[in-house]
């Protein structure tokens, strides 16, 4: 059961029984799951347009107080944001901690945001730019450029919930990988870069299924297969640095056959590599 | 702007690769195929800097791959064109640390190949005997 909390979520218990319940009935008791019944109790569609989306922004962070001033930098252009803090929290959909100025959501108000807003990503997109930002690092020494390494480990957890948090693939969230494995190549823990690598190319598979014909896809694709590559040079694993290299130069030589080459940023490292 | 860069950053790493795994012909064949590209894309793109950046480091893996193999001249023909568009990123960017440090790189890759000739004639009598052709 509890693995089954931890791994599905409250939502998609892999065995759950019917409860009789009084909820929403007159008089007489009905039979319904308890996933049904928390489902109807959280309605959405009680909140304002503001409200849910920031109450998404909440669904994809960790479920742990988060300061106000962490929000506000993560809600660039949120005008009303403070009084849609305060009302969500009247509501009882966040906890507002006064010694801390800081508000948490529950975990399974989380789950129910990300089942229930169909708008979850387009919600969470301004968060997901601002993240992407502040991870910006220096192409080819992965130095990051916008923020300290003390601030970026905050924002690398945060940005790595966001990945777990938003299920379907995204050429943004794909991005998000990317400058997680960077900070990590940077902070010398490859074991960690490799694994947001890996979603990396995972994210970036995903997207070619979708659209087999994009080229800004399968050239995310190529660039995953290099940073593995890289990462596996860097481990020392010079074989199976060689494997992804292979299928780098495979996907690259397809990109360059098609018959119109299309406008496409440059793949990244490129600028002032330095020699050996 | 095309892929072919990116087909280009893949002969290169594949060139690497085979280098550290002391397999220096696949490691040549890859590092040719980059240089070609490279050359493709400077003629192309002539004011792309990353591109005569990416040039020159593609005439440097030449060179230090036919050292390896023992040709010194093939790769003092190579480390020369490197040494000349380093050069040239270097003046027309005097302030970039990164051109500044290839350029010396050039000149010690290019040294070092001349010393290796002076101090080595045997090495040099029987590399002519094996590649001229």
């Amino acid at each position: 059961m509890l693995a089954d909390l931890q791994g599905r979520g409250v939502l998609a218990l892999s065995q759950s029984r019917a409860v009789r319940t009084g909820y929403q009935s007159k008089d007489v008791l009905r039979e319904e799951k308890p996933e049904a019944i928390i489902e109807a109790m959280y309605d959405l569609g009680q909140l304002s347009r503001e409200e849910v989306a920031l109450l998404s922004i909440f669904a994809v962070l960790p479920a742990e107080q988060i300061p106000l001033d962490q929000l506000e930098v993560l809600c660039p252009g949120q005008a009303e944001l403070e009084q849609t803090l305060v009302s969500l929290s009247q509501k009882g959909w966040l906890e507002y901690n006064e010694t801390t100025t800081s508000f948490k959501i529950s975990p399974v108000v989380q789950q129910i945001t990300r089942k229930k807003n169909t708008a979850l990503y387009e919600d969470c997109e301004g968060m997901i730019m601002v993240l992407l930002e502040k991870l910006k690092y220096e192409t080819g020494i992965n130095h990051l450029i916008n923020t300290t390494y003390e601030e970026a480990a905050l924002w690398v957890r945060y940005a790595a919930a966001v990945v777990e948090g938003l299920e379907a693939p995204y050429k943004n969230t794909r991005l998000i990988c990317n400058r997680i494995g960077a900070y990590f190549t940077a902070t010398g823990d490859l074991i960690q870069a490799l694994a947001w690598f890996e979603k990396y190319e995972e994210i970036s598979t995903r997207l070619c299924e979708s659209d087999q014909e994009n080229p800004d896809f399968k050239n995310g694709l190529a660039i995953s297969y290099e940073k593995l590559g890289n990462t596996h040079t860097a481990l020392g694993q010079l074989d199976q640095a060689l494997a992804f290299y292979e299928k780098e130069l495979q996907i690259s030589k397809e990109l360059c056959m098609r018959p119109t080459p299309t406008t496409c940023p440059l793949k990244t490292d490129w600028p002032f590599r330095t020699k050996n | 702007m095309s892929f072919k860069n990116g087909l280009a950053i893949s002969y290169e790493k594949l060139g690497e690769t085979h280098t550290a795994l002391g397999q220096l012909d696949r490691a040549r064949a890859f590092f040719e195929q980059f240089t070609s590209l490279m050359e493709e894309l400077c003629e192309a793109y002539p004011n792309h800097v990353s591109f005569k950046n990416g040039l020159a480091i593609s005439y440097q893996f030449l060179g230090n791959t036919h050292t390896a193999l023992g040709q010194l001249d093939r790769a003092r023909a190579f480390y020369e064109k490197d040494l000349q568009i380093s050069k040239e990123l270097y003046e027309a960017y005097p302030n970039n640390v990164s051109f500044k440090n290839g350029l010396a790189i050039s000149y010690a890759k290019l040294g070092n190949t001349h010393r290796t000739r002076t101090t080595r004639p045997r090495t040099r009598f029987l590399r002519r005997s094996n590649t001229t052709v």
